[in-house]
């Protein structure tokens, strides 16, 4: 793995520490370790297949009850290790969010999907409007849907569905989010938007996302991990991974055509 | 160049086995919908001497009267049954869903399907030494509805797996992200979504319970008197024992009551079964 330069070291959200994947005899994941800096977005990108969402899931447990699965070493979050003993998954995916790649609104009114996970992690009803509308603006779909709360998610469009989603994560405010190529599956205009409401997010939300399109990671992050073959290739301040020299970085960081 | 297709003269032999094909598909639907028609005039015509509306305001004494008491035990049993596979239905297939390994999720619907294939007398008799004897209650509604439920317990619970493997995977996975528990991800978002396909499996299940003779004639007995709210200890009329036993009789008016039991039976069997169907086609 390359070192790369970072200026300054701010307090750390997040920390991997030695952790591999593996599925039966496969290794998915070999040995990664990095820190994501708090409140800061962090990118991975990397090649099909370079086991980026796997290693997004390792983050909130989502592996967890699947056949054959393991995962290995040290997820730290502050002082807690999420793979420790007597971690009550439930809590720490309030504390660590998920976006999906494509929009996973349940089939019931807007308002329910976001009020259904606050209900989940004890939210008083009273409370509950207040927060839905904050996360709706949020996202900035307050004033597309205020006046049609109670109709299906699913009436609504695939950007407004991804927004909606990103809006119910943010709702039971987590401290990390975790994107899953949260723009791909969307027409151009849909994805500036969700890239500016990432960007939003900037200092209040420490945000691990992986993306296939590397000015997409560029523009967006400041942290930058080029995961290759489930290896962390290289992982440091954005600009300074897209400098490397170091043939595999270099490589795919300047000769890949955006698929 | 022009696209064309080769065009060939379609043998005789061709037209002529094509042909056949055909008078031998229609036959065959002819003689279904015959049979079916058959079965429809045996039984109107059988029942007409008792057409009246004594039919259901009298119970049965002996061999004549009405058949109140059966029309009111056949919905008494249906009503037991329905309640009773339903929670156990919809609570088995939601332990397979969300808990259990696919192993034992396989191993469910292997052990549901060899349910579906024992002979429903088998499970009168079954019935009869669990509920009736060894449990002490006697020829009675709940020995007669448990073995119903029993019988009928497969339908629900295949219908009801069915209807939660259409369940969006993104959807469960998004809701185990945001940190559901797996209760609450089968009742906010697996059982309300499955909600048709639930009832579907339940109105199915109810429908073979209310045709079933064999094992009532083990479980229920027979009474010539109104059902009553016991579970226990009380023997309960219904439809098929009519069919079943006022057929036999050298009595015209007993044999028209039959024949008035057995319509009663296809008219609600099929209405239900017309009104799932009906429910099934309206969905998108």
């Amino acid at each position: 793995m390359v070192e790369v330069q970072t200026e300054n070291r701010p307090m750390t959200a997040l920390r991997l520490e030695h952790v591999s994947l593996t599925a039966g005899k496969h290794t998915i994941l070999d040995d990664i370790s990095m820190d994501l800096p708090d409140g800061r977005i962090t990118a991975l990108v990397g090649p099909s297949g370079s086991g980026k969402s796997s290693l997004l899931r390792i983050v909130n447990r989502l592996w967890d009850g699947v056949p054959r699965v393991r995962v290995h070493g040290s997820v730290w979050y502050g002082d807690t290790d999420l793979y420790g003993d007597r971690v009550d998954v439930s809590v720490v995916r309030s504390h660590i969010g998920m976006v999906f790649q494509r929009p996973t609104p349940f089939p019931k009114s807007i308002f329910q999907n976001i009020a259904l996970p606050l209900k989940v992690h004890g939210t008083a009803r009273s409370e509950i409007s207040d927060r839905v509308e904050a996360a709706l603006q949020t996202v900035g779909l307050w004033d597309e849907v205020s006046n049609r709360l109670h109709q299906p998610a699913l009436t609504l469009s695939g950007g407004q569905q991804q927004r909606l989603c990103i809006a119910r994560a943010l709702a039971v405010e987590p401290t990390v989010l975790l994107m899953d190529e949260p723009a791909s599956a969307l027409d151009p205009k849909s994805r500036r938007r969700i890239d500016e409401l990432i960007m939003s997010l900037k200092g209040t939300v420490t945000v691990l996302m992986v993306t296939h399109h590397l000015d997409e990671a560029r523009h967006i992050s400041e942290r930058l991990g080029v995961l290759v073959n489930g290896r962390l290739a290289a992982f440091g301040e954005t600009e300074a991974v897209f400098a490397s020299e170091n043939d595999v970085v270099a490589h795919y960081l300047h000769h890949h055509d955006e698929d | 160049m022009q696209p064309s297709l080769r065009t060939v003269r379609i043998s005789p032999y061709r037209r002529l086995g094509s042909a056949l094909w055909r008078l031998v598909a229609g036959l065959a639907t002819a003689v279904m919908l015959l049979v079916l028609l058959l079965i429809f005039w045996t039984v109107i015509k059988g029942s007409l001497p008792a057409w009246s509306l004594s039919v259901f305001t009298t119970p049965t004494s002996g061999l004549s009267g009405g058949l109140e008491n059966a029309i009111l035990g056949t919905l008494w049993l249906g009503l037991l049954t329905i309640l009773a596979v339903g929670v156990i239905g919809v609570a088995t297939a939601s332990f397979a869903a969300a808990y259990a390994p696919v192993w034992v999720r396989e191993a469910l619907l292997f052990v549901s399907d060899i349910l579906s294939g024992v002979p429903s007398i088998v499970f009168g008799y079954v019935g009869y030494l669990a509920f009736v004897v060894t449990f002490g209650w006697g020829f009675s509604a709940l020995a007669a509805g448990l073995t119903l439920t029993m019988l009928s317990l497969p339908y629900v619970v295949r219908n009801t797996m069915q209807a939660f493997d259409k369940v969006p995977v993104e959807i469960r996975e998004a809701a185990k992200a945001l940190g559901f528990s797996r209760a609450r991800t089968l009742w906010s978002l697996m059982w309300p979504h499955s909600l048709s396909g639930i009832a579907t499996g339940a109105v199915l299940a109810l429908s073979v319970a209310m045709g079933e003779t064999a094992p009532l004639l083990y479980t229920a007995e027979w009474s010539d008197s109104l059902p009553n709210l016991a579970l226990t200890h009380h023997s309960v009329a219904y439809l098929t024992y009519v069919v079943w036993t006022f057929i036999q009789q050298p009595y015209p008016a007993a044999n028209a009551l039959a024949y008035m039991a057995g319509l009663l039976l296809m008219v609600v069997v099929g209405a239900i079964a017309f009104a799932t169907r009906f429910r099934a086609m309206e969905r998108p």
